[in-house]
């Protein structure tokens, strides 16, 4: 039977379908299924199913296999990377200490870029902007009342700590190059300086009665530490020309790149303030150039680009942080300096007007009846011609501002004794315009300007009769043992004490 | 074979069927030509057999083994066949043909094997159109199909002894088919053969 089987079946598997007849075959049933489809809760009920039976399939751990979706894996993947990597980190560049985020942004966002900084001389430029970072963060939270002890100290540590860095970074930066390290000095100490300063105004400010208010004393005082172990004597060793003058185009560039910047987000009177001060470098510049084309000038020519480094690294920082333009005016940061034009204008202005005075002292002697405020006037005549000749022949237009003031100073003061000492003498009142250019004239004095007018308003006649006028001096000295402690209230009583 | 109630346990339908479809396609093609010694009638026929079966699967019926139900359905799809093709019934045909309970030798398995093993498989598969259906389906079941007497009883709904009587009978119809057509045959060949030397003596 077995061979008649195997010899029918053998035969039988001749007949058979064809490829094309199979093909055809199957696409007709396949399109009867297409045309008469489950119904939808069938297909439900399948997917279902299918995927219980699936899983009723394993039977041990073993042979267990699951389907892993990469595809949603890597699509939720990047998602949440771009989250985590982008969003997180750009979120956390506006918190402040005590946020969520602030340790993203200070041990993330600052790690990262800390990390990428290649180099001494600009890991000392990340420490001061990190520096800088803490320092806006904490205006910012006494701004808001937000500004707690705890807060405060650990910003004051966190200056101390960049400040440290920097420092440590600038000695790396020394065993290697030492124009390089003082000129990371001088920048740094720049900008340190400015914080001071606005930071030094805010802390006058007193708190407020509830106390809620810090001041920031801690943290003034941390940037007053570190501004103070600063390393002067080492910035007296002048940097090389070349390496002054790449860093002062360095500086000017992005001086002028931050001005552009602010154009149309501050007012116009801002910018041209800025604008004055970047014409005031590029004057400097300039002579420095000049200063370097001849051998004996060189020293002084590198002497004035650092000064222009410190300008500009300190115009860097006024523009770059709003809350220091908050708080203090660029006059106080960057001085303006007088062009060759606006000093001789000045000169001729001042000299006028101290030529005015004498005269209008000359006449009043001769009308004036009271003796002894007649001779007084006399010495103050005699002082302060002498002043006038010493005055044409100091070529320093900063000496020429120092002694015209003291002598306008005088001149002032005679002109009150004038008018007291007799009706009959025409009272000259000082002219605006003089009063104004002095003030100019003293502001351009590189910071010592308030200082000068502090001392005319506090002591207006201490110094100027002590150094101008020693025969006064000796005389309300002689008179009245009391009348000197008396002068300090103000000017009046200081020029009734006079005579 | 096939669950009469509708479930929801519905899993893997349409994959399911393709597969059933790429599995026996052929066989059940084999089967229908076989049967009716018609390729393109046997090719309607596969395919109204999975679009049938494809609609019951659509009423939500389990089809828990595939083989035997498209067997059924098949089978029935070629009596249909016949039943328009010949005015006789294939209950006519039976009845003339008579299923009785069979003798012993038509019952024994042995005797089938003692029987199958005298006929020559190539001349029955030639043969096979010769012999009535009701004995030319039981043995295409049996010896193309590999169908068991339990399966084939289920296809034809008949019971097993009929079957193997129908099986026995078949192959007896076969060899007296092949012993007629050797003898014819040998005779045409012999008839040949006189031709032949009286030819040569003529000659």
């Amino acid at each position: 039977m077995k061979r008649f089987s195997e010899q029918l079946h053998k035969k039988s598997q001749t007949v058979k379908l064809k490829k094309s007849e199979q093909a055809d075959l199957r696409a007709r049933i396949v399109s009867y299924m297409e045309y008469h489809p489950l119904p939808a809760a069938m297909k439900a009920a399948e997917v279902s199913k299918t995927k219980k039976a699936t899983r009723s399939t394993i039977f041990t751990d073993t042979f267990a296999h699951y389907a892993i979706p990469y595809q949603m894996l890597f699509k939720f993947g990047s998602v949440a990377a771009v989250f985590v990597l982008v969003f997180i980190p750009f979120m956390a560049e506006r918190s402040v200490p005590g946020d969520t985020l602030y340790a993203v942004k200070v041990q993330f966002n600052e790690e990262v870029r800390g990390n990428l900084t290649w180099g001494s001389y600009e890991k000392v430029e990340w420490e001061t902007t990190l520096l800088n970072r803490r320092i806006a963060e904490a205006r910012l939270l006494a701004d808001e009342g937000l500004l707690t002890e705890e807060v405060e100290a650990g910003v004051a540590a966190a200056v101390k700590e960049h400040s440290d860095n920097a420092k440590r970074e600038i000695e790396v930066l020394r065993a290697s190059d030492v124009d390089d390290a003082t000129i990371a000095t001088i920048a740094f100490d720049s900008s340190l300086s400015v914080q001071a300063q606005a930071f030094g105004d805010e802390a006058a400010v007193p708190a407020t009665a509830t106390g809620t208010e810090r001041t920031g004393k801690l943290i003034s005082n941390a940037i007053g530490e570190s501004l103070a172990k600063a390393p002067q004597a080492e910035i007296a060793a002048v940097p090389a020309y070349s390496k002054l003058m790449a860093r002062v185009e360095q500086n000017t560039t992005r001086v002028r790149d931050l001005r552009d910047s602010l154009a149309g987000t501050v007012t116009d009177k801002d910018l041209a303030d800025v604008s004055r001060r970047i014409e005031d470098i590029d004057r400097a510049i300039a002579v420095a150039i000049g200063l370097a084309a001849e051998e004996p000038t060189e020293l002084e020519a590198r002497i004035a680009l650092t000064d222009v480094v410190v300008r500009t690294q300190k115009l860097i920082v006024f523009m770059t942080e709003l809350d220091v333009r908050e708080k203090v005016t660029i006059e106080e940061v960057v001085p303006m300096v007088p062009t060759s034009e606006e000093m001789s204008s000045d000169r001729s202005k001042r000299t006028a007007e101290l030529t005015a005075v004498i005269a209008q002292i000359t006449t009043a002697i001769e009308t004036i009846e009271n003796q002894a405020i007649a001779d007084k006037l006399t010495a103050v005549q005699k002082q302060l011609q002498a002043s006038l000749d010493l005055l044409t022949t100091i070529d320093d237009y900063k000496v020429f501002v120092v002694e015209s003031n003291e002598s306008l100073e005088l001149a002032k003061d005679a002109l009150q004794l004038v008018a007291q000492g007799g009706s009959e003498s025409p009272v000259v009142e000082v002219p605006t315009e003089a009063v104004q250019a002095t003030s100019t004239a003293t502001s351009t004095d590189d910071g010592t300007s308030e200082s000068t007018d502090t001392d005319t308003e506090a002591e207006p006649n201490a110094s100027s009769t002590e150094s101008v006028i020693p025969e006064a001096t000796s005389t309300s000295t002689a008179t009245s043992s009391d009348a000197t402690a008396t002068t300090t209230q103000n000017t009046q009583s200081g020029v009734d004490e006079l005579p | 074979m096939a669950g009469e109630q509708s479930t929801d346990n519905q899993s893997g339908h349409e994959a399911r069927f393709l597969e059933a479809y790429e599995q026996y396609n052929d066989a059940l093609f084999r089967h229908a030509c076989m049967r009716i010694s018609d390729r393109e009638k046997a090719i309607d026929l596969v395919h109204d057999t999975f679009t049938k079966v494809w609609s019951y699967v659509r009423k939500g019926y389990e089809i828990e083994q595939f083989r035997p139900f498209l067997y059924k359905v098949l089978n029935n799809l070629i009596i249909d066949t016949y039943r328009k093709k010949k005015e006789s019934s294939l209950d006519a045909l039976l009845d003339i043909e008579g299923v009785d309970e069979g003798s012993f030798d038509e019952l024994s398995e042995s005797s089938v094997e003692a029987l199958a093993a005298t006929i020559d498989g190539r001349k029955a598969f030639d043969l096979m159109d010769d012999i009535p259906d009701v004995y030319k389906e039981v043995l295409i079941m049996r010896f193309v199909d590999g169908l068991g007497p339990k399966e084939m009883s289920e296809l034809t709904e008949e019971k097993e002894n009929v079957i193997s009587v129908r099986i026995h009978r078949g192959l007896k119809l076969l060899r007296q088919k092949i012993e007629a057509q050797d003898e014819f045959a040998d005779e045409k060949r012999k008839a040949a053969a006189r031709k032949k030397a009286a030819d040569k003596k003529t000659i």
